[in-house]
């Protein structure tokens, strides 16, 4: 059998055993994923009250902000539950809790990454590809490309928490503000990209990227232009490029916790 | 004499607790940068929406920005209340505090403010460093001061209320989470944490007027950017209304809540 296709059996293997550990509190399950979808419709109701007051923002109306909410939280959607550990890194690094994944034959950060799946997220991806559908209807977009655009959207997500969780490596304890700074890609996500002027415009496309997340993707989807679609691309790679080297290098550093960890 | 030294008792709790929340600088440095993010964003949205010099419904963008550093402040103030409670009660602990010289619901709110002054104090600092960097300074005059300075501790209190209640569900159900999340999304549309309630279509805004959420972060963000005695005055009499009614609502669920604590010696 390839390498491919051992990796491939591994990784549906461990997201099967998060499945079933999830289903072992079904009712928890059902109820953060209820509210999780509950919690997202709500959010669309600020946006409702502003566009009662005006007509567009920067040229952004509701269906772009369907979109908008579309790729985010159907981004988001797509690294919880098939990455759920992207944002605790820095906790799994400070704590010592790698020892266990470095004594596996495994690629240390993937198998991090897919040891935890947060099942709520799934109340996400149907708001996500519900939104992303009525978005793409009203402008007339395609959905495969919306599609194409959630899963880099969750990649670059993935990508830049890496960046900041593994600020753990070289500064300890910094679990706190590596989660605000992964956050902060969400939370920019989350705006119109015609609001971001100037210096602003700089930080959301090259410091905290969320301009290759939702931004630059929503004006692709509704006057499409490859280039955009070559621009997510191209920013998602050298997102992770730079992701990897920074593990790695943090990796080198890494010492043990001396901690005895058991896993279920 | 006998007030004066249970005065003594609990504002020693409240120091207690507000000493121990500075100790957690990292987590206040982070609460800081998420809300200088807020703000920053918001800045830029209302820019887009109404310019330097508009106005969205009589409000200017300085004012906006301001309302939400107000409303921000107040909800990122967030204290260990629910957690604290729940954790008493799902573990059984409350049973011994029970036995202690300290009413447990008064003993909790004293924690709560202790942790509030300091979150809450802290926030509107760092906040309005942010927003005077981002937009200048509103023109505050004192009577708006010291208007939103009451109602924040008004709302402060029927926020220990609401939370307190929902703790105490812990009691009856197994998961008292999802009626917090529940409690912050209402917050987040019903207390008109984003823009003032007075934008909203006039059925949300009837809605909000009805229930308690407004007095928590709207009524002291919208005294605080531009209101008038008589506004404060109706507000101050609803914020009160809701304390009344929520404390004997809280007090109630507690009497019925710790009836049901088995205690097993051993």
């Amino acid at each position: 059998m390839s390498t491919v296709a051992k990796n491939v059996r591994w990784l549906l293997a461990q997201w099967s055993i998060n499945l079933s550990s999830a289903m072992a509190y079904r009712i928890s399950f059902l109820t953060q994923m209820v509210f999780m979808l509950v919690n997202d419709v709500l959010l669309l109701f600020f946006w409702w009250v502003l566009l009662q007051l005006v007509p567009d923002i920067g040229g952004w109306g509701m269906a772009d902000v369907w979109l908008m909410y579309g790729l985010a939280a159907g981004g988001f959607s797509v690294v919880a539950l098939l990455a759920g550990n992207y944002n605790r890194l820095a906790s799994i690094i400070s704590e010592g809790q790698l020892d266990y994944y470095l004594a596996l034959p495994k690629n240390v950060l993937l198998h991090v990454l897919v040891s935890r799946t947060d099942f709520a997220a799934v109340g996400d991806l149907l708001f996500g590809l519900v939104l992303g559908a009525l978005g793409c209807r009203a402008l007339g977009a395609n959905y495969l490309l919306f599609l194409l655009f959630m899963a880099t959207a969750g990649s670059m997500m993935c990508a830049f928490s890496i960046i900041t969780n593994s600020l753990a490596f070289f500064f300890g304890r910094s679990e706190a503000i590596s989660r605000q700074l992964a956050e902060a890609i969400m939370s920019f996500s989350m705006y119109p990209g015609t609001i971001y002027q100037g210096a602003a415009r700089f930080i959301v496309l090259f410091l905290v990227p969320a301009g290759f997340v939702t931004h630059i993707p929503v004006e692709t989807l509704r006057h499409f232009n490859s280039i955009g679609v070559w621009q997510v691309l191209a920013a998602n790679v050298v997102t992770w490029v730079i992701a990897l080297a920074i593990f790695r290098a943090g990796l080198k550093r890494y010492e043990s916790g001396n901690q005895i960890t058991l896993r279920g | 004499m006998k007030l004066e030294k249970k005065w003594r008792k609990y504002s020693a709790v409240a120091k207690t607790a507000a000493q121990s929340r500075l100790a957690y600088w990292q987590e206040m440095g982070a609460r800081t940068f998420f809300f200088a993010i807020v703000l920053f964003t918001f800045s830029g949205l209302w820019g887009r929406v109404i310019g330097t010099n508009g106005t969205l419904a009589g409000y200017s963008r300085q004012q906006l920005v301001w309302y939400l550093t107000l409303t921000e402040a107040i909800t990122l103030g967030a204290t260990s209340l629910i957690r604290e409670i729940e954790q008493d009660v799902k573990s059984g602990q409350i049973a011994y505090l029970l036995a202690k010289p300290l009413n447990y619901l008064l003993y909790q709110a004293a924690y709560y403010f202790g942790e509030m002054a300091v979150t809450t104090s802290l926030n509107l600092l760092a906040g309005g460093l942010v927003a005077w960097a981002l937009i200048g300074l509103p023109a505050i005059t004192l009577p708006c001061l010291i208007q939103a300075l009451v109602l924040i501790v008004l709302g402060a209190a029927v926020r220990f209320c609401l939370l307190a209640a929902i703790a105490l569900l812990s009691f009856f159900v197994e998961e008292s989470r999802p009626f917090y999340w529940i409690y912050s999304k209402l917050i987040f549309t019903l207390g008109g944490l984003f823009i003032p309630i007075d934008l909203y279509p006039e059925i949300f805004r009837r809605l909000a007027t009805l229930l308690p959420f407004q007095s928590i972060t709207y009524a002291p963000a919208r005294a605080f950017i531009g209101g008038d005695w008589q506004q404060f005055v109706s507000s101050t009499g609803t914020a009160l209304l809701w304390c009344i009614l929520l404390a004997g609502l809280l007090s109630f669920e507690f009497s019925r809540g710790v009836k049901q604590i088995n205690v097993n010696g051993g």
